[in-house]
């Protein structure tokens, strides 16, 4: 378990100081993974650069397994980063060393012995499936296998916490799935407490059981994964559904976004919705995925009918929340749209 | 020094192996203790300069600005200019101010000063990452700098000594002008004093391939450094 209570973190000093963490409060108990997300400039590098105590905080303490790291004498703190194993962005192999020799890296600072770091090198390599990999340089690696390698790397010293420093910016989706999916098995074979920073919500609705939002140097906002993605008052709910465009409604329909806004929604709910409502139903853009055994999502549809309310309680009758499209200048939005989702999906 | 206006002889051909040898001896020589003294002092130097820096590892701005300006005033003189002006304190060292051993105390010190400047650029060009991923994995100080900063850095150290011995090659030249002795001495005594073209040429022939020689084997120890470069000959 790894908590962080009244973090501060304040660079400069008097007027020209800027305070970056502000009192973060923030805990993650032993075996869940833990995303934080948030804008860039909110604070999530020097959050992570506190959380593995590369950077003492001004105030406020980290807390690993009861024990507060965070005001350890230097001489301490180094043994202190020991227990927190962090995956940095994937570039960050040394280049003249092999993908054992960077695993081994951890193990040489500490001084174990030739024979015991083979080993352990050799058990790390099988469980990031990269065993004959292991005479490669990081030049020869793919960004996964890369990464891969510095998931080994940072588990060497067999830490109770894993901190994944925007681990997956900068693979393609899917190397960050496996990736991702790596990170989930190891947290279930070594019941590790995973904090998982990253901007991107792809990556977070995979890998994440909560969901923290850093925005000006606190957490405004957390929750459990699943919640959050089903209900949509809260604005870290909506950020994480993937945005795409939609098609453009029909003549004497009326467009309406759709979220799922519980766990049980019927698979056939247009059918539902239809029949309910006795008007015709288009269906002009939808996204849907399971994310831990619940299905979640978000459509937006084309409606034949003037009667909102009917509509809101039809859809409700289904676990659905929806907000009619009234903006005026809905085409020229709905294109835009379009091409943005477009994008996104050449991308 | 006035030269004697000799009539011209040129040196016969047979008889410049005799000169040239011991003179290429001298030169070599020189340029090697020079290159010890430069490495055992210039390498914890640079590595001090590069980690006093803000966002170093022992991060002393004020330190920092104090070695920045002693070197680049070491590196700003040109070195005929160094030479004359450190006289007084060559000849405290050595007690000489001619010779192999009165040239070796200037090309140290702009030796000393230009490799500094070097390691201090090769360590700079490894990313902070890599020294942020050093730490986290519980480095100490001594131990980042070995694996992460030197470790990287070593073709980009390799690539600057090349620059350096040919550096020190050109400044035992100019050092011969004060009687240093070695391939310098003979080029400016002979070839320029007494314009002896064949001694001239001779000497310019044994820098140019000394030099290419050099580079040819500095390229070779950055290649078999570089991982990348190593094993992608094809």
């Amino acid at each position: 378990m790894i908590s962080l209570r009244h973090l501060t973190k304040t660079y400069g000093r008097g007027d020209a100081s800027v305070t970056v963490l502000d009192r973060l409060d923030f805990e993650v108990p032993t075996g869940r993974i833990a995303a934080v997300v948030g804008p860039s400039g909110a604070g999530k590098s020097t959050l992570a650069q506190c959380i593995n105590l590369l950077e003492r905080p001004t105030s406020g303490s980290v807390v690993v397994n009861g024990e507060d790291l965070s005001g350890l004498p230097e001489k301490r703190l180094r043994d202190a980063r020991r227990r927190i194993g962090t995956v940095f962005q994937s570039s960050s192999l040394l280049s003249r060393r092999t993908a054992a020799e960077n695993i081994a890296l951890p193990l040489d600072f500490l001084g174990v012995t030739p024979q015991e770091t083979r080993s352990r090198v050799g058990e790390l390599l099988e469980r990031v499936g990269l065993t004959d990999k292991a005479g490669h340089y990081p030049f020869q690696l793919s960004g996964g296998q890369a990464q891969r390698v510095g998931i080994a790397r940072a588990l060497a010293l067999r830490p109770s916490i894993l901190l994944a420093d925007e681990a997956t910016s900068g693979l393609d989706p899917d190397t960050t799935r496996s990736v991702v999916g790596l990170v989930r098995e190891l947290r279930d074979d070594l019941d590790l407490t995973v904090v998982f920073i990253t901007h991107e919500m792809d990556t977070v609705r995979q890998v994440a059981d909560t969901v923290a939002r850093l925005d000006h140097g606190r957490i405004v906002e957390q929750g459990s994964l699943v919640d959050l993605l089903t209900s949509h008052g809260s604005r870290l709910g909506r950020s994480l559904q993937p945005r795409r465009g939609h098609a453009g409604p029909e003549a004497g329909t009326r467009t309406w976004f759709v979220t799922y806004d519980s766990t049980t929604v019927p698979g056939d709910w247009i059918q539902r919705v239809t029949a309910d409502l006795g008007a015709s139903v288009h269906l002009l853009g939808a996204s849907v995925e399971t994310v831990h055994g619940v299905n979640t999502g978000s459509a937006t549809l084309g409606i034949g009918t003037e009667d909102d309310a009917r509509v809101v309680a039809a859809l409700a009758r289904c676990g659905l929340s929806g907000t009619p499209d009234h903006s005026a200048a809905t085409f020229g939005q709905t294109d835009e749209r379009i091409l943005a989702g477009a994008l996104e999906d050449a991308a | 020094m006035s030269a004697v206006v000799l009539p011209r002889a040129d040196v016969p051909l047979g008889d410049l192996p005799a000169l040239l040898l011991p003179a290429y001896g001298e030169t070599v020589t020189m340029v090697g203790i020079v290159m010890a003294v430069v490495l055992v002092i210039g390498t914890p130097l640079g590595v001090l300069l590069h980690n006093v820096a803000p966002g170093g590892l022992y991060e002393r701005p004020a330190l920092h600005t104090v070695l920045s300006w002693i070197i680049s005033i070491g590196r700003s003189l040109p070195f005929l200019i160094l030479m004359a002006a450190i006289v007084p304190f060559t000849r405290f060292v050595t007690g000489t101010n001619i010779g192999i051993a009165a040239a070796v105390v200037p090309m140290s010190l702009a030796g000393i000063a230009f490799f500094t400047r070097i390691v201090e650029n090769a360590l700079r060009s490894v990313p902070p990452s890599i020294i942020q991923v050093a730490r986290a994995a519980g480095g100490s100080n001594l131990q980042i700098m070995r694996s992460a900063q030197f470790g990287e850095a070593v073709p980009a150290v390799i690539g600057g000594l090349t620059i350096q011995v040919i550096a020190m090659i050109e400044y035992s030249a100019i050092a011969g002008t004060i009687g240093a002795g070695g391939i310098g001495y003979v080029a400016v005594t002979y070839g320029y004093q007494r314009f002896d073209n064949t001694v001239m040429l001779a000497t310019i022939v044994i820098l140019v391939v000394t030099v290419a020689l050099v580079q040819v084997a500095g390229d070779r120890l950055v290649r078999f450094a570089t991982p990348q470069k190593r094993l992608q000959r094809a």
